[in-house]
């Protein structure tokens, strides 16, 4: 390992404060996320320098987040790994049945929670493995995803006795639908139950202090999975890529749209937007994902023990620098390869949970704001991404499906990509330590409704539009749109939101995977199809809102590709809407202070 | 049974491609196909429960639902398990616990606007439900299917 000691390294040093240098996590140097020096993280190529968490004065100051429980609700966790079994405390939970293992074991059927476990919270300077973001919290962990029920649910998410006194709850999992979801708390009790104990357990969880709610925004960029097959673009096998846009856009999930969970999109080594990472104007910020660890760096975090489970295995050797039972690591308890959505969500508790700890008299909220307000943009020349379409009129148009990072009214900088960028620590924890009170308290409004009955002609850029007045006069945070429309073929559609102050938000880009249509006739459009922005943070909430509906596909057929493995695969049509659709009504909420 | 006619395509891709992409794309299972299965309304849609050598002639012959039991639904067959616990939304002031003592149920959880009930295990979920409708104290009600639809990403 190569040390370097720079003017920030000696002054800590002379401080009597502890250098990264001297870390004694011998796989802690290739943790290119916590300290990105362009190391290759075992892969075959490297990163670029300073795209990382920014966790060096942080870490520094012995800022791990002590006195922070943790719970990963996963695929289960191996609580007693050699470098997380210091950090859990009592509390987990085997929700699974027949594994073998005792009630309060969480088996991990899988693998995936060990490692999203490890980098939250792998014990930190301990001669062994990694390091967490937060390599003092405490950790408990639910294999939630082999059994979920309500019950298990509730009891991993902070409703029981079991989680009551979790403050973050890292949720790196989540469904891409491809039919539209009526969204209707008011008669769904389902629906109304998970509302009401996130905004329960976010509010008043550890004495009133709250806890933060992490959530993957889903793996779906290029292709995703909708539980029976994999939703790909009709021309991805001859070279195409959705022209440029997300197939699962964040906002096609509903449990992404809730208010309280924290959505966060991820980064590769370089900080840019992973190849496969969904995005939306729903998420919070983006952070280190990773890509798959062969060709380009994935994370570097616990894995399954031993050579015969998890992903590093005997039979990997190989396929990167570490995994198959190497010098790095022979018992193979270690991997280089997570990645996804996945690990940003779990990077982002381990940011927030030591934020926590930098200052325990602060709220789950203003810890919230506090990592928003402290975001740093992140591939900032991106571009963003322009959909070229023939229109009604045979002229070639372009519509901005995906805008360039843009201010807002209230100079908050948002990419759809990366929310308001990538978690910054240092910044946060030394915020944090200055304050003790950022956010007033929250306040949300009732839905309002407006009845619209607007055509959206077919292939044009003019669009449906609707108006809506707003009274209210709080401070935007996030706001939430429940859409009724008709239309034939939905994936053609982009949908906007249009603030007072003239920024433009596109909650739902076009091309995306809502192509339930194409296998259930009886789907005519959205029904209170809910989507959130965060892209009005800061605003004012009073004037008006116009909701536009952009029809920018006028091709005769267009198709999916359903692939369920290569002896099953389905290319797929959708038809042109016959008649132009139709904006029928929309409600929406803000939330706010 | 699909609702539509699938066109199966062999993708003449190039071995590039497939493999570029077969390498992060995992083969998955292909769909449940049911021998026999009955037509039930659940939650005001249509599913085809799933009769197994367990569920039995018998039951099989009675519109019915209890917990355990696998239903699909759509054109690829999604089952889901009926896992014999209610979502309700009470009306307001409802005293839950009495509601669920009145009902012959186990409270599992509440906040006062709504609850999770279980029923007993022979409990036959569709008639349960039908009672929870007509009671006074209940404005919603819900059957919970789980399907495990949460993947980890």
């Amino acid at each position: 390992m190569k040390v370097q000691f720079n003017k920030l390294t000696l002054a800590m040093l002379g401080l009597g404060l502890s250098s990264m240098a001297l870390a004694s996590d011998p796989l802690y140097p290739q943790q290119w996320h916590l300290h990105n020096t362009g190391q290759d993280g075992f892969s075959a190529s490297s990163g670029t320098p300073g795209q990382d968490l920014n966790t060096q004065l942080t870490q520094a100051f012995g800022i791990a987040g002590v006195g922070v429980k943790v719970a990963v609700i996963d695929t289960g966790v191996q609580i007693d790994h050699p470098d997380l079994a210091q950090n859990v405390v009592t509390g987990s939970l085997n929700f699974m049945e027949d594994t073998g293992y005792p009630a309060d074991y969480p088996f991990d059927y899988h693998g995936h929670g060990t490692s999203v476990a490890g980098l939250i919270a792998a014990v930190g300077n301990n001669n062994e493995g990694v390091r967490g973001v937060a390599s003092s919290a405490s950790l408990v962990g639910y294999n939630y995803l082999g059994a979920q029920s309500m019950e298990a649910w509730l009891a991993s998410h902070g409703a029981t006795k079991e989680s009551a006194d979790v403050r973050v709850f890292n949720q790196s999992y989540g469904f891409s639908p491809i039919d539209p979801i009526t969204y209707l708390p008011e008669t769904d009790p389902e629906l109304a139950l998970i509302e009401q104990v996130t905004a329960d357990v976010s509010a008043n969880a550890q004495y009133g202090r709250g806890a933060v709610f992490v959530k993957s925004a889903g793996n779906g960029y290029r292709y995703f999975n909708t539980g029976n097959f994999f939703v790909l673009p009709g021309d991805f096998f001859a070279g195409g890529n959705n022209l440029g846009l997300p197939m699962h856009n964040s906002n096609q999930s509903y449990d992404n749209v809730n208010y309280f969970n924290f959505v966060t999109s991820a980064t590769d080594a370089n900080g840019q937007r992973t190849s496969y990472s969904s995005v939306g104007s729903n998420v919070w910020v983006s952070a280190p994902g990773g890509e798959y660890g062969r060709d380009f760096p994935a994370m570097v975090t616990t894995d399954l023990m031993g050579c015969e489970d998890g992903s590093n295995t005997s039979a990997g050797l190989g396929e990167n620098q570490l995994h198959g039972g190497t010098e790095y690591d022979p018992s193979c308890d270690y991997t280089s390869t997570m990645n996804g959505t996945s690990s940003a969500a779990p990077n982002t508790s381990g940011v927030i949970a030591a934020v926590m700890s930098t200052n325990h008299a602060l709220s789950a909220r203003d810890v919230r704001a506090l990592v928003v307000d402290t975001a740093r943009k992140t591939d900032n020349d991106h571009p963003g991404v322009a959909l070229d379409f023939v229109n009604a009129q045979g002229e070639t148009v372009s519509y901005q499906a995906i805008d360039a990072w843009q201010e807002n009214a209230a100079g908050y900088a948002f990419h759809a990509y990366y929310g308001f960028g990538t978690p910054d620590l240092d910044a946060a924890m030394s915020k944090a330590r200055m304050t003790n009170s950022v956010l007033p308290q929250l306040q949300t409004t009732e839905w309002q409704n407006v009845t619209a009955d607007v055509a959206i002609p077919d292939a044009s850029l003019a669009g449906g539009e609707s108006v809506m007045k707003v009274e209210s006069n709080l401070t935007v945070e996030q706001v939430q749109v429940r859409l009724t429309l008709d239309h034939a073929r939905l994936p053609d559609l982009a949908i906007e939101l249009i603030s007072p102050a003239g920024t433009r938000s596109v909650l739902l880009t076009p091309r995306n995977g809502l192509v339930g249509q194409a296998l259930n006739p009886e789907i005519t459009g959205f029904d209170s199809q809910i989507m959130a922005s965060n892209q009005f943070y800061g605003e004012n909430a009073k004037g008006d809102w116009t909701l536009r509906a952009v029809d920018t596909n006028g091709e005769e057929v267009f198709s999916f590709i359903a692939y369920i493995n290569r002896d099953n695969i389905f290319q797929i049509p959708l038809n042109n809407n016959a008649e132009d659709g139709v904006i029928k009504s929309w409600d929406m909420r803000i939330f706010g202070h | 049974m699909l609702k539509v006619t699938l066109t199966s395509l062999a993708i003449l891709a190039s071995g590039s491609a497939l493999a570029a992409a077969n390498g992060h794309l995992k083969e998955l299972a292909v769909p449940v196909q049911i021998e026999q299965s009955q037509t039930v309304e659940v939650n005001g849609q249509t599913y085809q429960r799933i009769i197994t050598q367990a569920t039995g002639q018998e039951v099989a012959d009675t519109i019915a639902l209890f917990a355990g039991d696998q239903v699909a639904q759509g054109a690829f067959n999604q089952v889901s398990k009926a896992t014999g616990t209610f979502f309700v939304a009470v009306t307001p002031n409802t005293d839950v616990k009495a509601l669920a003592k009145d009902l012959g149920l186990t409270l599992v959880f509440t906040n006062g606007e709504t609850a999770v009930l279980r029923a007993s295990e022979d409990a036959n979920l569709l008639q349960v439900s039908d009672v929870l409708r007509n009671d006074s104290r209940v404005d919603s009600v819900k059957i919970e299917l789980s399907r495990n639809k949460n993947k980890p990403e």
